[in-house]
Order: structure tokens, then C-alpha cells, then sequence
């Protein structure tokens, strides 16, 4: 390859990754306009909620109880062995809420809310449902992207607070079962030494961030997807990516400034 | 009235249409026709502002769309009913309601006119049984027939028919070419219907415009089409292949 070549081609993807991040502002200002340029639907709110909520319960429960048994049972074991049994409670505690909850919370919406959503406003697009929408002077905006993305901004603190439930007590259930741990020990452990910011933190700052991350980006990858079938794969794709990606590193930063 | 200067209009720089100009007067019902690929859906779609066009000027009541705003362009939207090629109805919703929708954002109508309404547009259509199916129970005919109704329910203005009768048996391809011509009748809306069916030229149209290598060019009228002096016009009409 030469010279030229590569710098040609270098440029090209800066150039589409800056112009797809400028479109991606752009339709996230777009959707947050219409907070006040447009009715509100709560109706299209509540249904979304419900719909994310009923898709995410079962698959948040599953992860977050194998991450909360895995997790106790590996400190458990290295921690009963230096005599440290006691904090146990308090380490399951400080992960979940601070980390754990919130991050695999996340993951697992990704997965399935913001792919189901992407898909969703991809086959509109490709089958010019969007077209018909806008054609009848109704805005896929207001009507479409905004009512998931406040839906997510307030489902993923509430499935965060069960997730933090789910690890921190099948964790205490390993600890008792398969440790022969005190209950009692477990949650004094947790109530002494967690304090109000590493439960709340997570919920309160992690989740409505998160959900607009994931909102955000499965509606703006969905309504730009291409023409065809595989366009609606692609965006699927791209949008459990790009939203997986953005939520490590936005955690990363949280976590840094929050704690 | 639609107003349409000079039109440009070009997909990643491979240009599409290349200096239209079409008016199209009120009350009017006009067909265009042309070879498949040669732009007469994307000309639709820019009439309704659903793309930015290249350059040119397409006018709707002497308003230009160029440099509206969404919000301006639903202003004006709102005088269209549209049939897209691929219907479009929206899948998550019933038949029911796919109709209703425009009257449920943009009137004050209650919910039993509303039916009321609907229920008679399906009537129109013959698909009276169809109220609570959903879109994916229903083949592409009905489909069609749907978006019809879907498109004349709030009696719009203007009306755009993107190949409103293809798929159609000949029997309802009939029914729904008398329906455009009454529906325009009642309303005295302008139709303009994109079709590559000669029935659907013959019955509906009063002015016939024929999109070639990217410019429109005006034919004979319905009558004397099928005998066109243009030879491209006669050879389309007539399905001839090149000799
Ligand atoms: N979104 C798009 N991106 C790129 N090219 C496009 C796009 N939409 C249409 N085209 C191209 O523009 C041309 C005209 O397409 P259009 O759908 O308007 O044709 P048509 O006249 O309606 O054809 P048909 O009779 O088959 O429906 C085609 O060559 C098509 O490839
Ligand atoms: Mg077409």
C-alpha cells in the first residue's frame, strides 16, 4: 500500500467517524427538543417502561444472581481462609452496589432493550414506515424516540435496584449454603461499613445515565440503518457495540468521580 | 398546486433526476410514468420534503420546500395523503389503527367518529373484515387497499399514489381506480399516481408525464397514448423492447 493511499483512507475514517458522532448530537438534541417543542406522550412512556421492564426482569435476575454467587463464593473462599469471614458482607456489598449492579444492568439492557429497539426503528426505516410517519406530519421524535428514551432513563434505576438486591442476597445464600456463613454477620458487615453514596451512586448517577447511553444510541443507530435486510442486522450489531463500549468507559469515569 | 422547477436530485453524487419541471394544477389528476429505477417514487418523496433535494425548487401552494423546517414541512404535509410503494402501514399496529392514526393526531374527533369513519373507509376498499387484523395477516393486495384508506381519511388535498394498483387482480385494480377518480371528484383533491398500468393510465389520468434519462416529458393525453408520436412514449406504452 502507499503512502497516499493510507493517509487517503485514515482521513475518510476520521472524517465519517466525526461526521457520524456530529449526527449522532444532532438527533440526541433533536429527541431532547421535543421535551418542550412537543405533546408529550405518556401513554407511548408507560408502555415503554412496561415492554423494557418485562424484557429485562428475567435476564437482569439470571445475571445478576450467577454474578452475585460467583462473586461470593470466589471471595468467600480466599477470605475464610485469612480469617476475614466477618467482611464478607460488606465486599459482596461494595462490588454489587457500586459496580456490579449497575454495570451488568447495563450490559444486559444493551443486549436485549437496545438491540429489540434499534431493530425495531431499522425494519420501520427499510420498510419506509418512518416515511409514512413523517408523511402524515407525525414526528418519529416525539412520537417514537423520545417516550424509549425517557422510558430507559427511568426503568434502568429501577432495575438496578433489583439487580443490587438480586447479587447482594444470592451472594449472602452462597455464603450461608456453601460457606456455612453467619446471615447475621453478612449484613452487619454491609450496614457498617457500606455508607449511603455506594448504594445510591449506582442507582441514582449510573442508572439515568446509562439508560440515556442506551436510548440514545439504539434509536439514532436504528433510524440511520441502510436499506435491506442486512441493514437490520447491522444495526443490531453496531448498536450492542457501540452502547457496551460507551458504557465501560462513561462507568469508568463515574466511578472515578462519584467514589 | 405543485410547482417543480428544474429538479435535482442526486444519491452519492450519481444524479437521479436532472432538471424536472412538472406543474401540476389544482383539481388535476395527473399520472407519471416511466422505466423502473428512473425516479418517479424519489420524486414523490421529495414532494413531501421526506429528502433534500440538490438543487431546483418544488413549490407547494407557491411555498418553497427548500430550506423549510420539519416543522414547516408538516405545516404543508398536512394537505397530502400518500400510497407508498410498499404500503408502509406500520406493523404494530391493526388495520383499525393504522387508519385512524391521522385522525387521532391532527383532528378532535372522538373515538366513535373515528371508527365510524374508518369502518367506512375499509367499506370503500371492500376489506370491511379486516378492522382488528394486523398488517402481517394480510397479503399485498389488501395491504395496497389499506394504505388507500389510509391515505384518503382525512380527505387531504393533495393525493400522491405511488403504484397504487400493481399486485392488484384486475377487478380490484378497477375498484380502486374508480375510487381514485371519485375520491378526487368528492373532495375536488389533485392526484398525481405513479403506475406502470395501463388500465391505471388509461382510467385515471387527465395529463400524463413521462420521466426519461432524468427529465419529464409530457406525452399525449389518455386517449391518444397507446398511439404516441414520441417514440419512447409508444414503445412504453406498448411494452416494446428496443429494435
Ligand atoms: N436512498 C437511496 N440511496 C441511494 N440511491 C437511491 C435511494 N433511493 C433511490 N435511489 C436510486 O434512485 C433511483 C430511482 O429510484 P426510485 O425508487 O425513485 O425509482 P422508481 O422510478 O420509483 O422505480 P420503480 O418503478 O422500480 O419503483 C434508483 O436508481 C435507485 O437506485
Ligand atoms: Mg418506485
Amino acid at each position: 500500500m502507499t503512502r497516499p493511499d493510507i493517509a487517503t483512507r485514515l482521513g475518510t475514517s476520521i472524517f465519517d467517524s466525526l461526521s457520524w458522532m456530529g449526527r449522532y448530537a444532532l438527533h440526541t438534541w433533536e429527541v431532547i427538543r421535543c421535551l418542550w417543542s412537543q405533546k408529550i406522550r405518556f401513554r407511548h412512556i408507560f408502555e415503554q417502561m412496561y415492554k423494557i421492564g418485562l424484557l429485562s426482569l428475567p435476564i437482569v435476575f439470571t445475571t445478576l444472581m450467577f454474578v452475585g454467587m460467583v462473586f461470593a463464593s470466589q471471595v468467600s473462599k480466599e477470605f475464610i481462609k485469612v480469617g476475614a469471614g466477618k467482611i464478607i458482607g460488606a465486599i459482596v456489598g461494595f462490588a454489587i452496589w457500586r459496580e456490579l449492579g449497575p454495570l451488568f444492568t447495563g450490559v444486559v439492557v444493551a443486549a436485549r432493550v437496545g438491540a429489540a429497539i434499534s431493530t425495531e426503528i431499522a425494519a420501520m426505516k427499510v420498510t419506509e414506515q418512518l416515511d409514512a410517519l413523517r408523511s402524515m406530519a407525525i414526528s418519529p421524535f416525539s412520537n417514537l424516540y423520545l417516550p424509549r428514551l425517557i422510558a430507559l432513563i427511568l426503568m434502568m434505576p429501577i432495575l438496578i435496584v433489583f439487580a443490587d438486591g438480586v447479587g447482594f442476597f444470592s451472594g449472602m445464600f452462597i455464603y450461608k449454603f456453601l460457606f456455612h456463613g453467619n446471615i447475621n454477620a453478612y449484613m452487619n458487615s454491609a450496614l457498617h461499613l457500606l455508607n449511603s453514596l455506594d448504594i445510591y451512586a449506582g442507582v441514582v448517577y449510573k442508572g439515568p445515565v446509562f439508560g440515556f447511553i442506551i436510548g440514545s444510541l439504539a434509536t439514532f443507530i436504528g433510524a440511520n440503518t441502510k436499506a435491506g435486510a442486512s441493514g437490520i442486522g447491522w444495526s443490531a450489531t453496531t448498536t450492542v457495540v457501540s452502547i457496551l463500549l460507551t458504557i465501560f468507559i462513561v462507568n469508568f469515569f463515574l466511578s472515578y468521580i462519584i467514589f | 398546486m405543485i410547482d417543480i422547477e428544474n429538479l435535482f436530485k442526486e444519491y452519492n453524487g450519481q444524479p437521479v433526476l436532472k432538471g424536472v419541471n412538472i406543474r401540476i394544477k389544482e383539481g388535476r389528476k395527473t399520472t407519471i410514468i416511466g422505466s423502473s429505477g428512473c425516479g418517479k417514487s424519489t420524486l414523490l418523496r421529495l414532494i413531501l420534503g421526506l429528502e433534500p433535494y440538490t438543487s431546483g425548487e418544488i413549490r407547494i401552494d407557491d411555498q418553497p420546500l427548500h430550506r423549510m423546517s420539519e416543522t414547516q414541512l408538516n405545516q404543508v404535509r398536512l394537505k397530502f395523503g400518500m400510497v407508498f410503494q410498499s404500503s408502509a402501514l406500520f406493523d404494530s399496529m391493526t388495520v383499525g389503527e393504522n387508519i385512524a392514526l391521522v385522525l387521532k393526531e391532527h383532528t378532535k374527533l372522538t373515538d366513535g367518529v373515528i371508527k365510524t369513519k374508518v369502518l367506512e373507509a375499509l367499506n370503500l376498499v371492500e376489506l370491511r373484515d379486516t378492522y382488528y387484523l394486523l398488517p402481517s395477516e394480510l397479503s399485498g393486495g389488501m395491504k395496497k387497499r389499506v394504505a388507500f384508506a389510509r391515505a384518503i381519511i382525512g380527505d387531504p388535498k393533495i393525493l400522491l399514489f405511488d403504484e397504487p394498483t400493481t399486485g392488484l387482480d384486475p377487478i380490484t385494480s378497477t375498484t380502486i381506480e374508480d375510487l381514485i377518480n371519485t375520491v378526487t371528484q368528492k373532495v375536488g383533491a389533485t392526484t398525481v399516481v405513479v403506475t406502470h398500468q395501463i388500465s391505471t393510465i388509461l382510467r385515471t389520468s387527465e395529463k400524463i408525464i413521462m420521466i426519461q434519462d432524468g427529465t419529464a416529458m409530457k406525452t399525449e393525453g389518455p386517449k391518444k397514448i397507446m398511439k404516441s408520436k414520441n417514440p419512447l412514449v409508444y414503445r412504453f406504452v406498448n411494452g416494446l423492447v428496443e429494435v
